[in-house]
């Protein structure tokens, strides 16, 4: 199998996997903050600032990808609904302009006190946008590898919920890392740190609620074991097509030469043994003690699986 | 006017004089290559190579059978990679090509992925999706000058004809019931039907399955609206229940407990 020889690659597994987990991260922390009656601000905060890194490394991987870099323009003056890549790119583009507005208005009001009330409604509005726009980012990855005529790929409609469920369980395990990061660094005497942080915002928003974070935890719980029924339906759906190609895709997965990273790399690693070690300490706070380095390895290792979700789909179905 | 290529394989030889002159014509390279145990050379179309014969080894009725096919852009009426290119490079010619300007291809490969028949290739030099234009690539065009493409113009059998395409159909049909006539009950004019029509045909003697072609090939697209359901009802649905259940019911369960201590 010559993977370095497949037309979709290395780049798009990682464009794909950073524009998923971004708009994971705003939907899990949108959804998180309204649901919570508005408590966790600070953590919808820490998803848009993170999400636009990851989106900003999609774009340039995505760029990355095209034969013809200098061409990229192209895209922007072309709206083409029925190409999934062209309404990708301007979902793309939507959602890092929403979360940059809104980076902005934060930025603004740490400066100009007045502007607070301003900032905060438009924020409001905005991140009902960005919400939007993010259901939109997350399933777009999918529809744009479904909408092709690889077997593997298009034989079943269940691969962009695939990637839909990937990308929220991998959001959810993203902001926990970057809520353990942060209030780690918080805890420590870093000058450069909080010389940053100080610029630009207020240091108490970057407090993330310990409960916040056991919160997540279990919610990444039951992403997962949402996201293993997903797959295990997917895997189904192929078996029955009745498409050779497509269960020979099946097959290399299962137990062919990809067997190894499906079963251990992403069942095992990337999903099952984070199930495990979360729920064994379900009544407990996650973000204290050991228990805080336990769950941050467990989010750490869903973030990667993610990532090996799409580069094994998207081998699969070239091999 | 509709035009099409027929390609009759009871009339080929397998020479490859059409894709040498296709190489000629369009002023490509000879790509190196290694025998991989076929006659069959190279191996894949590519950026290089927008045509080659296939040469494809069976057993039929007992007898050891070689049948040769010609292997390029079938010039689909639906075609996919017109469809899902998102810049709107790939667009059809007045006579029904499908061609791809080169001058506006970003080079994403989408096209690579959604053609059914797994024809446009990158070509990794320019950085473009390459593929048979039907010798109508802007500086390469035949049909402007009234000329037929390249491969039909240099085939010696007459395997390969240029022309309208509803003669072409009907001529193709002709040769069909003759074979079927001739003990070949399975003859079939691929490309009548297929994806709206194609613009190049094939005269088989056997099922399109015989000879590795998709029997019933759909578009990419054609069902992108249950993908996009599939996406946005999980998304909207299934994803937003772990929030739920932890975040809002626990919130509304606290509150709840709150009220009963109070009372």
């Amino acid at each position: 199998m010559n993977i370095g020889g497949m037309e979709w690659g290395v780049t798009l597994w990682i464009d794909l996997w950073a524009a998923g987990m971004a708009g994971g991260a705003f939907l899990t922390a949108f959804l998180a903050d309204k649901f919570s009656g508005g408590k966790l601000k600070n953590l919808f905060k820490l998803a848009v600032c993170t999400g636009i890194i990851l989106a900003l490394i999609g774009v340039a991987l995505l760029l990355s990808h095209l034969g013809n870099i200098l061409w990229f323009w192209h895209m922007f003056v072309t709206f083409r609904p029925e190409s999934v890549l062209s309404l990708g790119g301007w979902i793309l583009s939507g959602w890092l302009a929403v979360a940059g507005v809104m980076v902005v208005l934060w930025i603004a009001s740490h400066y100009l006190r007045n502007l607070k009330p301003l900032a905060d409604k438009a924020t409001g509005i905005l991140s009902w946008v960005g919400f939007v726009l993010s259901i939109l980012l997350m399933s777009y990855t999918g529809v744009l590898i479904a909408s092709t005529t690889q077997p593997f790929w298009s034989v079943t409609p269940l691969l962009p919920a695939v990637f839909v469920v990937s990308a929220v369980t991998s959001g959810v395990a993203w902001l926990i890392v970057v809520s353990l990061l942060v209030n780690w660094l918080n805890r420590t005497s870093i000058r450069p740190y909080h010389w940053f942080i100080e610029q630009f915002f207020d240091e108490s928003g970057w407090q993330i609620d310990s409960s916040a974070i056991s919160k997540l935890a279990k919610s990444l719980i039951i992403a997962v074991v949402i996201e293993l029924i997903v797959i295990a339906a997917f895997m189904i759906w192929i078996s029955a097509s009745g498409s050779t190609a497509a269960t020979d895709g099946l097959a290399l997965l299962t137990g062919g030469s990809l067997s190894l990273w499906f079963w251990v790399g992403l069942i095992a690693a990337g999903l099952v043994a984070p199930f495990i070690m979360l729920i064994m300490n379900w009544k407990k706070d996650y973000s204290a003690g050991i228990l805080a380095s336990i769950t941050f390895s467990s989010a750490g290792l869903v973030v990667l699986g993610g990532l090996l979700v799409r580069a094994l789909l998207l081998i699969a179905g070239q091999a | 006017m509709s035009k099409a290529i027929l390609f009759d394989l009871t009339k080929c030889t397998a020479c490859r004089a059409c894709q040498v002159a296709c190489k000629q014509w369009n002023q490509h390279k000879a790509e190196e290559t290694s025998n991989w145990g076929s006659y069959e050379n190279p191996k894949e179309l590519s950026g290089e190579t927008w045509l080659k014969m296939r040469f494809i080894e069976l057993e039929r009725e007992n007898k050891f059978d070689w049948l040769f096919l010609r292997r390029s852009c079938m010039h689909c009426e639906d075609a996919s990679c017109a469809t899902v290119c998102p810049v709107g490079a790939i667009f059809k010619t007045d006579e029904g090509f499908v061609h791809i300007d080169q001058e506006w291809c970003i080079g994403c490969g989408t096209c690579t992925q959604a053609c059914p028949y797994n024809v446009p290739h990158i070509d990794h030099h320019a950085g473009l999706a390459m593929k048979c234009s039907a010798c109508t690539s802007v500086g390469y065009n035949r049909l402007a000058d009234g000329k037929k493409p390249a491969c039909v113009t240099t085939c010696p059998t007459g395997a390969l004809e240029y022309g309208d395409r509803d003669e072409l159909v009907a001529k193709g049909l002709a040769v069909v019931d003759k074979l079927k006539a001739n003990g070949k009950p399975d003859a079939y004019l691929y490309g009548e039907k297929e994806l709206g029509g194609l613009h190049v045909m094939y005269v088989l003697d056997d099922s399109p399955s015989v000879f590795g072609i998709p029997e019933n090939p759909k578009t990419a697209t054609v069902d992108a609206v249950s993908k996009w359901l599939s996406g946005l009802v999980t998304a909207g649905v299934l994803t937003a229940l772990p929030f739920w259940m932890v975040f809002k019911r626990k919130q509304d369960l606290a509150s709840q407990s709150g009220k009963k201590g109070g009372a």
